[in-house]
């Protein structure tokens, strides 16, 4: 089973929808609880980061027969110029409005990471691409 | 603890049941914070019995309590709630009530009284 979402850009109004719809999806096919929770915790930061950070993107997510779960994310950039950086919790480039939402307290690919059991990220200015496995 | 005493400490009042089976759940603990992203830093292995607390009156409450599946969402500060939130709250399955106090004085209320002591 494979599905693919558009997230736009500053569509704080619609964030966490896509996640929210995954996580139904998986529920319905019976995924592990456990598994489940790390899965939607890890969805929902990257899909926030797509519309605070991004230029806007795709979520894709793919379950395989064994029940091994594909998070992808993909975006147009403008790209993450420091990820050693990014990757340090507490460190935050948030705007103002991201803030006022709720987000930004720079934790969000931290959490992301230790929620996968792979966590791959790679980036140039012309997008950000990220790929977790969960099993 | 059940939510009808949480109430009665913070002098709280339901905004939005979405299922009646909230006020049987026994509250453990709860979680005080604007900020969604430390929620789903600090709360990853919550369950319905860990009450969030916020100050945040927008879709992302919901959002994030659905992704720790919460059940329930105390608004502070007596923030206004309009149908739309409303909405939110019934799209994520997620009880949400109210109480003027602000989030330091409701987290002292009911830590003193014993949530998540």
């Amino acid at each position: 089973m494979k599905k693919t979402y558009t997230i736009l850009k500053d569509n704080y109004e619609d964030a966490g929808q896509a996640s929210r719809d995954i996580k139904m999806t998986l529920k319905m096919l019976g995924i592990n609880p456990k598994v489940l929770k790390r899965i939607s915790i890890a969805c929902y930061e990257a899909e926030i980061n797509l519309v605070i950070h991004s230029n806007g993107g795709t979520i894709t997510f793919e379950v395989n027969d064994d029940g091994k779960v594909k998070l992808a994310f993909d975006d147009t950039g403008p790209g993450i110029e420091n990820i050693e950086l990014a990757l340090k919790p507490g460190y935050s480039t948030a705007s103002k409005k991201a803030r006022e939402f709720g987000f930004g307290a720079g934790m969000g690919l931290d959490n992301m990471k230790s929620c996968a059991s792979t966590f791959d990220i790679q980036s140039s200015k012309d997008g950000t691409h990220l790929r977790m496995t969960f099993e | 603890m059940k939510l009808k005493e949480i109430l009665e400490i913070v002098n709280g009042k339901e905004v939005y049941v979405d299922n009646e089976g909230v006020y049987d759940i026994d509250f453990k603990s709860a979680f005080g914070s604007d900020l969604m992203s430390d929620a789903l830093c600090h709360l990853r292995d919550a369950d319905e019995t860990e009450l969030l607390i916020t100050g945040l009156a927008n879709m992302q409450i919901f959002h994030t309590a659905s992704t720790l599946d919460l059940a329930a969402v105390l608004l502070v500060r007596g923030k206004n709630v309009d149908e739309h939130m409303i909405k939110g709250a019934k799209m994520s399955n997620i009880s949400l009530f109210i109480t003027n106090y602000t989030m330091y004085e409701t987290c002292g209320r009911l830590y003193e009284k014993g949530l998540g002591k």
